[in-house]
């Protein structure tokens, strides 16, 4: 056998090397074949995967999936209908999502008619014309665009006084103006460093850390920081590449070539958050593009729980500036952890693309506003959370609760001779995991857990459940509570069981009520119902108990901020068929949109 | 059924109707090319030119029934180009359907003689189906996310509601909402598409049959290329169809339903056409390439570029006397500009200018909207420019993969091995490469035409050109031909002489020979 084997080994070696150019030639063609077939199998890949097209939404329509897949446009979208807008325009930086989606009344840049906010102008002077103009929102998109950054649109956002960001997720960011100019108050700096007065803290500022946690030394030939003490200036450097990749679009992954991403040039300095909203500013001189970015993150982790926020992109073409963004505090309180405050920090640095130089004389943070009891965890998200447990019409068409009922399962042969007990589970559940919630502004991936532990623990929701039952025989029902964690690759974090206890029924009609304390922002709530059957109750020409559940309400209740209850009714009036188990599949009607129902009942 | 489902069954029955009244209309045009040429035309390059004119005429039709009779109901203009292209795409069916499919089983019969060939050919249209049917999947499931394809849909989409291509350019906020499309763009892709909008009604949170358009042109140009790279050499057409399919920006523009798919197969079309005339410079051939290239400049506004690419391969290519080619280039150039006048007119009424993105605030000294884009993608300096730009299709693997690098390496192989063919006087050298028949010339010429059309874009100070690896991909189907027809033609070399022959002096002298009949065997 071995030798056989062998032999056969030798010989086909002995082909390869007798007809070594006819063998590499076919292996660099079929290589090349099957590469290339996978550039097609990988994009198609991709795109599944990005937007989370599975068994359960391949027939959704375009914009659901859209929103499945958390896209940031779609986010908005769903934000700006809430926001109930009359009249009012969103100023976009990028019409296509927005224009084709949306339906909403819209305003894009390039149109003629808003020319003139894109001149130079103080953000007092812009507020002033985007008013008169009938604009409200600012929608700006991931990427650096000259006519946000080189007009008075960087400056306007940064300033707390005309307006404030209201979502931001992956870079895109919605800004609403406010309906009055406000004074900010209470700026205060937290720490800055102005070079050109004292060189020494310009030592600071290193290279090469990046924020994910890896350590990666960075090669001088690739980038450079000098201290330059008697001009008083940080000069960063990133050399160019003889071969600089623009850009790859995002899902376009022929595998083994994919370049990794090339390291970042860093400056950088760590400061403490004590506010909640600031402002960063850098006095920069220099050529070429570069991003000025905050990093939060617990000093326990060192920087693996890092979430990055870009405040401000942008080229230089020689000039001196002082570029500025604005954040908020978007590391939650770790209340429930055994860190301490004082052990978050936030960073800032800048990111340089090859080929930039700058100059850096100095920068400074501030807090815009005041960190005080007022502006806690809860008010800051007070206005997501009113905003939050909304059921429009226009959603009601996708969002809706349905029966998924397993096969018949044989549990176990009970010992019990007179009892014959076959269970079947059937469960009721929310199908879609419904936008119940959009997530305020400032929330971020990070210390998901936290939030929403946070969130849950100020609101108290509780679920409660009306049902009709008829039949005989009896039923179990368990309802299964899948928390929402706001993202979009995890919809459902976890599930309580929660018992509801048995009930018998003779050939009757009961309703039934419960109400149940859920730990978490509810995803969807799943019922499961097992059918009992006892011989000795059954009719002699059934064989199966003959259960018919119907009229399913449930509704969530939850506290606001300020002891105000809130109730959101879900009306999942669902058909009701399960194999084997419910006899009368003509219990229900079709399938009916969840109403919205937001209503404050009276204190 | 879920209300979803039932939403989907709707949208592919739609889609497959839209399908069809594109086959019908290209059958239509398969009918007149073929009464036009005579029987001896190549069928399949015939059925290729028409499945890519076809519909795109239907569009021309719908754009001028938008404009000229605009504001009737959408049935009125679904069903009148149905009819007009329908009915006699039926005919034309029954007619030349089954001789079609004759022909073609006829030429797999001979060649299923040459096992190992056949085999490859089965192999690469095995993958070109499944590349298809994974361009299918995209559409059928996955949502339009892209940025241009969901303007160009908003734009459709509105001129499917308002009936009327008479508002286009958009720049009117008060009719629009909103959007904002101060293009130049003449409405070839907009028609297809404000023809689907109008047979499955103005979808909102859908895109529905529109994403179909992209692969259909897709499956045309597929078609066209494997029977012009598998001119005479059948095995090169699936290659060369699995080649184009294969670039990864190719692919990715595919599966978001851009409009590049649709502007690359009617260039390949007019270049073809233009081949076919350069045979035969008659009248009748001429009004196919006229038809052809009109398309070409109709589905976008870099078809313009289509004339400058056509007309000097046509000069060089042209086996007619000079008069006659002289007459046809005229009457391509004023012919082909027919379909887009009305868009030139237009254009030059309402921005000024037949061309151009006009965007007001780039004008603003401080925005420096153009300074901006060089740095972000990298194409500052002249080296920038040159590397990163106009050779994007050798720098970017992730987008070109190894296309560009393998024709080089095949036109460096098929350079040394014609070396003594090429030092001979020039004469000898254009009969034999410019008068010569075989696509790989034309394709070659196209390519070459294309980047120094690119280096002189450069030279002007303009990233016009460049800036978008899109426009790079312009002359990739020809590469694709090019490149498929190469490798075949070494895979003949090698099965007709080894290299070992050849190094004996007698043999050299034989192989010398071989050569230079092939060279003329290729041509005829």
């Amino acid at each position: 056998m071995i030798r056989f084997l062998w032999n056969s080994v030798t010989r086909a070696f002995g082909y390869i090397i007798d007809h070594r150019r006819l063998s590499l030639t076919v292996f660099v063609i079929a290589f090349v074949t099957v590469q290339s077939f996978l550039n097609t199998s990988f994009i198609t890949a991709d795109y599944f995967r990005k937007f989370k097209v599975g068994p359960a939404t391949a027939f959704d329509s375009d914009y659901r999936k859209l929103l499945a897949s958390n896209l940031p446009v779609a986010n908005i979208i769903e934000l700006l209908r809430r926001e109930n807008i009359t009249g009012e325009l969103t100023l976009v930086f990028r019409q296509a999502e927005f224009g084709y989606y949306s339906g909403l009344p819209f305003a894009y840049i390039y149109d003629n008619t808003y020319a003139d906010l894109f001149e130079k102008a103080t953000p007092a002077q812009l507020y002033a014309k985007l008013r008169s103009k009938n604009i409200k929102y600012l929608l700006t998109p991931d990427y650096a665009m000259p006519e946000f950054y080189n007009t008075g649109f960087a400056d306007f956002v940064a300033d707390l006084s005309f307006s404030e960001q209201i979502y931001e997720q992956q870079g895109y960011k919605l800004t609403r103006l406010r309906d009055q100019p406000i004074e900010s108050s209470a700026q205060k700096i937290i720490t800055s460093a102005d070079f050109t007065k004292s060189p020494q803290s310009m030592r600071k500022w290193q290279l090469g850390r990046q924020p994910s946690g890896m350590l990666q030394q960075l090669s001088t030939e690739k980038a450079k920081l000098v201290f330059n003490e008697s001009a008083g200036m940080v000069q960063l450097i990133r050399k160019k590449s003889y071969h600089s990749r623009p850009y790859i679009v995002d899902v376009l992954q022929p595998n083994p070539l994919r370049p990794k991403a090339s390291p970042f040039l860093l400056g950088q300095s760590d400061f403490e958050p004590k506010g909640n909203t600031f402002s960063v500013e850098v006095d920069v001189e220099g050529r070429g593009y570069f991003e000025l970015v905050v990093a939060g993150y617990a000093r326990a982790n060192i920087l693996e729980e890092s979430n990055e926020l870009v405040v401000w992109s942008g080229v230089l073409d020689g000039e001196r500036r002082t570029v500025r963004g604005r954040f908020t505090d978007i590391i939650p309180k770790r209340t429930a952890s055994n860190l301490a405050e004082d052990e978050r920090r936030y960073r800032v640095y800048l990111r340089l693309q090859d080929g930039t130089e700058l100059d850096l004389r100095s920068w400074k943070v501030r807090t815009l506003t005041e960190d005080s009891p007022a502006l806690d965890f809860v008010n800051r998200y007070q206005a997501a959370l009113d905003m939050g447990w909304d059921f429009g019409d226009r959603q009601a068409r996708f969002l809706y609760f349905g029966v998924i009922a397993d096969d018949k399962k044989e549990l176990d042969q009970s010992n019990e001779p007179w009892v014959q007990i076959s269970q079947y589970d059937s469960s009721l559940v929310g199908v879609r995991s419904p936008l119940f919630y959009v997530p305020p502004s400032t929330y971020r991936d990070m210390d998901r857990i936290n939030v929403l532990d946070t969130l849950a623990r100020q609101i108290n929701p509780a679920i409660h459940t009306t049902f009709e039952l008829s039949g005989h025989g009896a039923v179990g029902i368990t309802a299964l509570v899948y928390c929402r964690n706001f993202d979009g690759s995890d919809p459902a974090l976890a599930a309580t069981a929660i018992s509801l206890g048995t009930r018998i029924l003779l050939d009757t009609t009961r309703s039934d009520k419960t109400t149940f304390l859920s730990s978490c922002l509810p995803s969807f709530i799943r019922y499961d119902i097992t059918v009992k059957r006892n011989r000795f109750m059954a009719k002699a020409d059934n064989a199966l108990s003959d259960i018919r559940f119907r009229n399913l309400k449930t509704s969530l209740s939850f506290a606001t901020p300020d002891q105000t209850i809130r109730k959101v009714e879900l009306i999942p009036v669902t058909r009701l068929i399960a194999k084997n188990m419910f006899t009368s599949p003509d219990v229900t009607g079709d399938r009916q949109p969840l109403k919205a129902i937001l209503e404050t009942p009276s204190k | 059924m879920t209300f979803e489902l039932m939403q989907f069954i709707l949208m592919v029955v739609r889609g497959i109707m839209l399908l069809t009244i594109f086959l019908l209309a290209s059958m239509s045009m398969y009918a007149l090319f073929v009464s036009l040429l005579g029987k001896n035309a190549p069928k399949g390059i015939v059925l290729g030119l028409s499945l890519i004119i076809g519909p795109m005429l239907l569009s021309w039709f719908n754009i001028m029934l938008l404009y000229f009779f605009a504001e009737h109901t959408s049935k009125f203009y679904v069903w009148w180009l149905a009819f007009a292209f329908g009915v006699p795409g039926i005919i034309a069916t029954f007619r030349h359907g089954p001789n079609l499919w004759g022909t073609y089983s006829d030429m797999l019969a001979t060649f299923a003689q040459d096992k190992v060939k056949s085999r490859i050919y089965y192999l690469f249209l095995t993958l070109v189906i499944l590349a298809m049917g994974q361009l299918l999947l995209t559409q059928l499931f996955i949502p339009l996310s892209a940025n241009d394809p969901l303007e160009y849909a908003s734009v459709s989409r509105l001129i499917a509601t308002l009936h009327s291509a008479r508002d286009y350019p958009f720049m009117d906020r008060t009719l629009t909402g909103g959007l904002y499309a101060g293009w130049t763009h003449p409405l070839g892709y907009a028609g297809l598409l404000s023809y689907a909008f109008m047979l499955q009604g103005p979808a909102v949170e859908n895109a529905g049959i529109i994403k179909f358009v992209a692969p259909y042109y897709v499956f045309a140009q597929a078609i066209l290329i494997m029977a012009f790279a598998g001119w005479k050499r059948p095995l090169a057409g699936p290659v060369a169809a699995f080649i184009l399919l294969a670039t990864p920006i190719y692919f990715h523009l595919a599966s978001q339903a851009h409009i590049d798919i649709s502007r690359l197969a009617t260039m390949t079309a007019a270049v073809v056409s233009v081949w076919l005339l350069a045979a035969n410079g008659n009248l009748r051939h001429a009004l196919i390439a006229i038809l052809a290239i009109g398309m070409a400049q109709f589905s976008h506004s870099i078809g313009l570029l289509t004339l400058p690419l056509v007309i000097p391969l046509y000069l060089l290519i042209s086996k007619s006397s000079w008069i006659i080619t002289i007459r046809n280039s005229a009457l391509l150039i004023f012919g082909s500009l027919l379909f887009v006048a009305l868009r030139l007119i237009i254009n030059i009424k309402t921005i000024g200018a037949p061309l151009g993105d006009y965007v007001k605030i780039w004008t603003f000294p401080n925005i420096k909207a153009e300074h901006h884009l060089q740095v972000v993608r990298h194409l500052e300096s002249l080296y920038d420019k040159i590397i990163n730009g106009m050779m994007s299709g050798w720098s970017s693997l992730e987008m070109f993969y190894i296309f560009h690098w393998a024709l080089t390496g095949a036109l460096v192989i098929a350079v040394i091995y014609f070396r003594k063919q090429i030092m001979q006087p020039v004469s000898l050298v254009k009969n034999m490469f410019w008068k010569n028949e075989d696509p790989v010339f034309a394709a070659l010429i196209i390519i070459m035409g294309f980047y120094a059309m690119l280096a002189l874009t450069i030279m002007a100070g303009t990233e016009l050109a460049i800036k978008n690896v899109r426009y790079t991909m312009t002359v990739q189907p020809l590469l694709a031909v090019a490149l498929a027809r190469l490798l075949v033609w070494f895979m003949d070399l090698k099965r007709s002489q080894s290299p070992k022959q050849i190094r004996t002096k007698k043999a050299r002298k034989k192989a010398d020979a071989t050569a230079k009949a092939k060279a003329a065997g290729a041509g005829a």
